[in-house]
């Protein structure tokens, strides 16, 4: 007679673990399919952004106008991840010099990066004259931890065929309307890293690989 | 049996799908990030004495930047720390006070000049006056051994902002990100409708 209590029990307390399990199983599945499918759409870019057009034919462009495939990148000169991957640029447009163009647009970290705003200005400026490559690339390929902003006016003034115009440039309301139409755009893409990558169309959370970018403008 | 079968299931799914669960946690983002990494600091160093932190605009403007801050930390996948330093000597009056800014990861109350965290940003070469509200920003690296215990560097002071018009003002500066043109005085519209359609 007492042991039907304890068997009912027992019983109650095994339809209770399986519950809890079965319901432990379902949470970690459902996390599994969410968590299987970011690195995928990660890989492969992952919205076609509305405003690619408008992306594609403004912006500091490198390589030639006529190239099949357009790389867009958002970039900060003071933000070393930023000067990391310009290495993967470079190899990619090595590679493909005839095909591949690569359209900078300049997004400043103002908080953590003091001083980046005026590097953009100062990139803007030189590329009034025609400088913007040789600035770019000079200011990307320092060694890491030199400070841009100690060799900024000496680079410029090496690029620039008009230093006076340069330096009047810089306070100019024009080269602040061109920066801030290059933040603009990038708070319209709701940027989630730096660099920040698109190619033809496709934006990418996180910048792809050298290889990834080599498969995608390889035809 | 059935319910005996259904456990053994059901600990065969969860041991399955956390091995796999692991298994993606441990493939890599992005080949970039480096191993060590920034930590932002923002420390605001206020007291409910002084007349210039009760300022109406103060809560809004440390919001502003602090919000600023995170974003730009998360561009570059980092990480940012708050501290409020309150150096009123009565520990009960600074805390009414700085409810009013929001959420801090960190808290020092009282020590009048002698506060901890007043002490450890306004001595700094780079900041070199003492003042309320003072607001700094700084930057310190965050590596994790070999050994697997966590390194700190010495922080660097990226900005430091003393008195209430200089945080005031950094703040509009960080809000001209959006309008740079109207804060110049221009006509051009920069708001952040959805950009055009191809």
């Amino acid at each position: 007679m007492r042991r039907q209590p304890d068997e009912r029990l027992w019983r109650n307390l095994q339809l209770l673990c399986a519950i809890v399990l079965a319901a432990c199983a379902i949470y970690l599945c459902t996390k599994l399919i969410v968590a299987g499918r970011a690195p995928l759409a990660a890989e492969r870019g992952e919205t076609n952004p509305s405003g690619w057009g408008e992306l594609a034919s403004n912006g500091l462009a490198v390589g030639d106008p006529g190239a099949v495939h357009t790389v867009v990148v958002f970039t900060d000169y003071m933000c070393e991840f930023c000067r990391v991957y310009e290495g993967v640029l470079e190899n990619v447009r090595l590679h493909h010099t005839a095909d591949v163009k690569i359209i900078y647009y300049l997004f400043p970290l103002r908080t953590i990066h003091p001083g980046s705003e005026r590097i953009g200005l100062s990139v803007l400026c030189a590329a009034r004259q025609a400088g913007f490559e040789s600035l770019h690339y000079e200011l990307m390929r320092r060694d890491a931890g030199v400070p841009v902003e100690l060799m900024l006016d000496s680079l410029a003034r090496e690029v620039v065929s008009d230093p006076d115009q340069y330096y009047s440039c810089l306070d100019s309301r024009e080269s602040f309307s061109e920066l801030a139409e290059h933040m603009r755009l990038g708070m319209a893409h709701d940027l989630r890293l730096l660099p920040a990558v698109f190619v033809d169309g496709l934006q990418f959370p996180v910048a792809p690989s050298e290889q990834a970018l080599l498969d995608l403008v390889t035809d | 049996m059935t319910l005996g079968v259904v456990i053994l299931l059901a600990i065969a799914a969860v041991v399955v799908v956390t091995a796999r669960l692991a298994a993606a946690s441990r493939r890599p983002l992005s080949g970039q990030l480096p191993a060590a990494g920034y930590e932002y600091l923002l420390a605001l160093i206020t007291s409910s004495n002084c007349f210039a932190c009760k300022h109406p605009e103060l809560p809004t403007a440390v919001g502003e930047i602090r919000e600023a801050l995170s974003s730009d930390a998360r561009l570059v996948a980092q990480s940012v720390r708050t501290i409020a330093g309150i150096i009123n000597t009565d520990p009960t009056d600074g805390m009414r006070f700085i409810s009013e800014f929001g959420r801090f990861d960190e808290y020092s109350f009282g020590g009048n000049w002698e506060n901890s965290v007043a002490r450890h940003f306004l001595s700094r070469p780079e900041v070199r006056r003492a003042g309320t509200p003072t607001l700094v920003i700084a930057r310190r690296a965050v590596e994790l051994g070999p050994d697997r215990v966590m390194r700190l560097s010495p922080d660097t002071v990226l900005v430091a902002l003393i008195g209430l018009e200089s945080i005031r003002q950094f703040a509009s500066d960080l809000r001209s990100r959006w309008a740079f043109p109207r804060i110049l005085g221009s006509s051009a519209d920069t708001s952040l409708a959805s950009p055009r359609v191809p």
